[in-house]
């Protein structure tokens, strides 16, 4: 009986681990055929174990949606805890008295084992529960399953449910056939753990009529077939999005940390970063074909997990455009595996041979665009998945605001921004694709400086009102900002040059100066910081702006800067850095709010309203400023905040982000309407944000809804003025934020 | 050529082939001795700047309405050239033409003149009056993007940032604001005329003659008057 039991496991764990094995080998080829890492991007190995501990081990993404978080908690370390019961029936395979040294002699290790397998069942059972609660056949794309492969999701935890019981099966047979109950306290007891074994002994109790001799065969027999399912389990998973359960160990350990969200990374070919002053022939300009990723890129893809968390907090996909994160990133990856055979043959294919052999759906595959062409009739986004000409349809390229929803919950820490920011690159700068409109912004930019075509001129007209002046560098003749200015106030370009956008960068100017914070501005010396240019791919043109303004910023000797746009602040104080530009950057809120804490500021007016605050995306999720602007907000008197359902963290995009700012929204609902309509909702009669674009979307959704009769009286206003109108309640900027 | 996408697009290949200096975008072109030189208005019309093409023969494009069209006294000439078409370009046919269903108004992208209007007409009613005063002048008609999201105007009407970048010489708003993102499409217009009921309004800031008043008896009384000097 032993004899046949052996042969037959390690026959079976030969094959199976053998196949898996196959598999792998294969993935670990196709990724070999993208390309390196970014250069100077190895991972911080304090950062990545620290990220291994809390994101793996502690799953501290995956709980923070508390039912399905805490359901994956137990499976996670249900699993981890039944790598022991699985070694335990290896060891079964060669001596039916196996147990694992030391832990084996205590009875509450089987109990352990048990509850953790118990544990396992009930993880599972709210599983079903939540796909079934969840299911797209009912909710359609409010599902965050929708467009997943259902059918392997269910496979999958009906495989789990038979891992768990066929080896608890096996181990009730077992107990009976080495007698381990009757043997309990002799001084040669076999197998101590499972007196503790509460699940196994139930089996053993159900097995225990048929005598020992059967439970014998059914020990060999359940062990056999315990570790069939649990080995073709495996094989499964290497063929299936349950691959992330290896994938997801090395895919967080090589994240960009702390989060792949801020800066964008500059345009890399293989490996290098590209000099866009002199630009090498064969460079890469972004990504045109699956291959161009770097292979970090390809394991992204592999890794997702298809849980939907990304879909269903992205704005796109929330307004029925036809784009979802977690739909790209599968299309990438049946894509990549499509087209793999291709890949492999010409990247194998010895030297100046030409590659053979390649099967023709791979060669069809390879030879389909990655992004298809605008207009493309065919590009579909459904339950079927992704169809049209290209890989990737062109609307469901553009439709990213870059608001990094996405990137924020997944709890694989996939980097779907940068993807997306790389295909848009070679589209732009390569393909000269891109949405129409969305040229004027870039020519204006090159032209003039700013996005709208105003022209360096006008750049100081926003501060005539003001009952103070206002100093302007170079105005005294200095080369240097002078000493005792504390900070460079960068007005950007809404502040300059847009009307409601003024009334805030003289709101700070103003606060500013009451506070006694000696500012100075470069009036004309501004240009565009280039994130517009940046986000859509225009990598060229951004990094022309960025060094004149680093230029100029280095020049004037500038080390402290205040901004007031939530973009400006991101490009300044995350990307500058990249073009030799370090500088200390403030976004207003934190600015004000630390002058309030310090009493410089003291808001004495009360202003009796209810707020609301809407996180601009630039600066909250992707900098962390979430509790300055609500401190300025709270400090004052007789203002109410009431936060909207979707806020933090879990802000909900204006639909400015990503140059959608300079795109035309036809597709879908549109973004803005539907945050202004959850800002409507909470009876907020002020709506704040901290960011101009914001302002300018949020502004345009309620003017909608006034313009058919509700909403009535609702004003859309920068942070800044509300403290504005608190503390200087004289000015005429403060009484037009007042609704009337 | 015009510097219209087409005209644009066919200026740059005829300048690859001949191996020639191109100047696009020129308000104003020259000749002087055997070269030519051109007029640009860069940064959003605060500079002009003056080139000179080094590689002749030049090719230039003009800024649409930059100049109007003159009769040159010339005969024309039949002459029959050989044209050798590859392959490659016969494999795609015209099957049919559709011509675009005219409104019997210019094109709004090189109209010379454009009458526009915004949120302050109202109504797709109100929205008439637009089309009228734009019917009495020969003019194109534009939009705010208010007035067409609110589908009183189609969206092709719509001017701006996200909708269509005109500079027709004259420009006529009428119940539009004047928000920076309408600006953008319209700036480079040479004589801009508002007509809003408010005097604060942000567009007369860069309108050239501004009406304060209500449209839907501003531009009724514009059109008879339109209507009078035609006689
Ligand atoms: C992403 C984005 C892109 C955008 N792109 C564009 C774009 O491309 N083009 C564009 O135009 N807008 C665009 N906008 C919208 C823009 O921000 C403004 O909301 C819009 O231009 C305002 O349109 P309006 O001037 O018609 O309306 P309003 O700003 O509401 O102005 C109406 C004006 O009419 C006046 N008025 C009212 N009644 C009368 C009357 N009886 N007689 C005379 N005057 C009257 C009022 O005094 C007021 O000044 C965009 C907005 C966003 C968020
Ligand atoms: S960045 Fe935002 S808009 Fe883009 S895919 Fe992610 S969630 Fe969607
Ligand atoms: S990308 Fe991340 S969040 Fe989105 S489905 Fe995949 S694993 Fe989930």
């Amino acid at each position: 009986m032993m004899a046949v039991r052996f042969i037959l496991g390690l026959l079976l764990t030969v094959v199976c681990l053998g196949i898996a094995g196959r598999r792998l080998m294969f993935l670990y080829r196709l990724g070999r055929t993208a390309q390196p890492l970014q250069g100077d991007r190895r991972p911080d190995t304090g950062a990545a174990v620290k990220a291994e501990l809390l994101e793996v081990a502690g799953q501290r993404k995956l709980l923070r949606w508390t039912v399905p978080g805490v359901a994956h908690f137990a499976v996670f370390w249900g699993f981890m805890v039944l790598l022991f019961t699985v070694l335990e029936a290896f060891g079964g395979l060669v001596n039916s008295r196996f147990q694992i040294p030391f832990f084996g002699n205590w009875a509450w290790f089987g109990f352990v084992e048990d509850l953790f397998a118990m544990l396992c069942v009930a993880a599972i059972a709210a599983f079903v529960a939540i796909r079934i609660k969840e299911a797209p056949a009912g909710l359609g794309r409010r599902s965050r399953f929708f467009g997943s492969h259902l059918g392997p999701a269910w496979f999958v935890l009906f495989m789990i449910f038979n891992v768990v019981w066929t080896l608890l099966a096996y181990r009730g047979a077992s107990i009976n056939a080495q007698r381990v109950n009757e043997l309990a306290g002799t001084p040669d007891a076999p197998l101590k753990f499972l007196q503790g074994a509460f699940a196994s002994q139930w089996f053993a109790s159900l097995f225990h009529p048929l005598g020992e001799s059967t439970n014998e065969i059914l020990e060999t027999v359940l062990l056999l077939l315990s570790l069939a399912v649990l080995l073709g389990f495996t094989i499964f998973v290497t063929y299936s999005k349950h691959l992330h359960i290896f994938l997801s160990i090395p895919n967080v350990a090589f994240a960009r940390r702390p989060r792949a969200l801020g800066a964008l990374q500059p345009v890399y070919s293989g490996g290098k970063k590209v000099d866009f002053e002199d630009p090498g022939d064969d460079d890469l300009m972004g990504v045109g074909k699956i291959e161009d990723f770097t292979w970090k890129g390809l394991l992204d893809f592999g890794t997702c997990t298809e849980c939907g968390r990304c879909q269903s907090q992205c704005p796109a996909w929330n307004t029925d455009k036809p784009l979802s994160p977690k739909v790209l990133m599968m299309t990438l990856r049946d894509h990549a595996l499509a087209k793999a055979p291709y890949l492999l043959a010409t990247k194998e294919a010895p030297e100046g041979t030409e590659p053979t052999g390649i099967p023709e759906a791979a060669a069809t595959e390879a030879e389909k665009p990655l992004v298809g062409p605008m207009g493309d009739e065919s590009a579909r986004v459904d339950e079927h998945g992704v169809s049209g000409e290209g890989v990737v349809p062109f609307d469901m390229l553009w439709s990213c605001t870059t608001c990094g929803a996405c990137v924020e919950q997944c709890p694989v820490d996939i980097e779907h921004v940068d993807h997306i920011v790389d295909m848009r690159r070679y589209q732009v700068l390569m393909e000269s694709a891109f949405p129409e409109e969305a040229g004027i912004m870039l020519r204006n930019l090159e032209h003039a400086g700013d996005p709208w075509g105003l022209g360096a001129s006008m750049r100081l007209e926003w501060a005539e009102p003001l009952d103070f002046e206002v100093r302007v560098f170079g105005a005294a003749g200095e080369d240097q900002i002078p000493d005792d200015v504390d900070y460079l106030y960068w007005v950007g370009c809404a502040g300059a040059l847009d009307d409601t956008a003024k009334r805030t960068a003289r709101a700070v100017a103003t606060l500013l100066h009451e506070a006694g914070v000696e500012f100075m501005v470069l009036g004309e010396g501004e240009t565009c910081t280039g994130d517009p240019a940046r986000r859509m791919g225009h990598e060229f043109l951004f990094q022309m702006l960025a060094m004149q303004n680093v230029e100029t910023l280095n020049e004037v000797g500038a080390k402290r800067i205040v901004v007031t746009c939530a973009h400006c602040y991101n490009t300044l104080a995350n990307e500058y850095p990249q073009v030799g530009g370090h500088y200390e950057v403030v976004h207003h809120t934190t600015l004000l709010a630390r002058l309030v804490a310090e009493k410089r500021l003291t808001p004495v007016a009360r202003v009796d309203a209810s707020v609301t605050y809407h996180d601009p995306c630039y600066l909250g999720r992707h900098n962390r400023i979430f509790a300055a602007p609500r401190e300025v907000l709270g400090a004052v008197p007789g203002a109410t905040l009431t936060e909207m359902p979707r806020t933090r963290e879990r802000s909900f995009c204006c639909g400015a982000g990503g140059a959608r700012m300079w795109m035309d929204e036809t597709l879908g609902t549109r973004i803005n309407q539907n945050r202004a309509d959850e800002a409507i909702e909470t009876s907020a009669s002020l709506v704040t944000a901290a960011c101009p674009f914001c302002i300018t979307m949020l502004s345009d959704g309620v003017a909608q809804r006034q313009q058919e009769g509700r909403a009535v009286g609702v004003e859309v206003t920068d942070v800044a003025e509300v403290l504005l109108r608190s503390i200087r309640p004289d000015l005429a900027d403060a009484a037009a934020a007042v609704p009337d | 050529m015009t510097s219209g996408p087409e005209g644009k697009d066919v200026a740059a290949r005829v300048a690859v082939r001949l191996n020639a200096g191109i100047i696009p975008d020129a308000t104003k072109v020259s000749v002087d001795g055997g070269t030519v030189s051109a007029v640009q208005t860069v940064f959003a019309g605060r500079f002009q700047a003056t080139s000179q093409v080094l590689r002749a023969p030049a090719v230039v494009t003009m800024r649409p309405n930059a100049t109007s069209a003159e009769a040159a006294p010339a005969s024309a000439s039949v002459e029959s050239v050989d044209v050798a078409v590859s392959d490659a370009a016969k494999g795609a046919k015209v099957d049919s033409r559709e011509p675009k269903v005219s409104s019997g108004r210019p094109e709004l992208t090189d109209a010379a003149m454009v009458v526009a209007g915004g949120r302050g007409v109202g109504s797709e009613d109100g929205f008439g009056v637009i089309e009228k005063t734009a019917d009495a002048l020969g003019a194109a008609v534009g939009a705010s993007r208010t007035v067409t999201d609110q589908h009183w105007a189609p969206h092709e009407l719509q001017v701006g940032q996200t909708g269509k970048t005109v500079a027709p010489s004259l420009y006529l708003a009428a119940g539009i604001s004047g928000a920076i993102q309408h600006r953008a499409g319209m700036q480079s217009s040479k004589t801009i005329v508002v007509v809003n009921k408010d005097a604060k309004a942000p567009l007369f800031q860069i309108a050239d003659f501004g009406v304060v008043g209500d449209l839907h008896a501003v531009l009724p009384a514009l059109v008879d008057e339109v209507a009078k000097r035609k006689g």
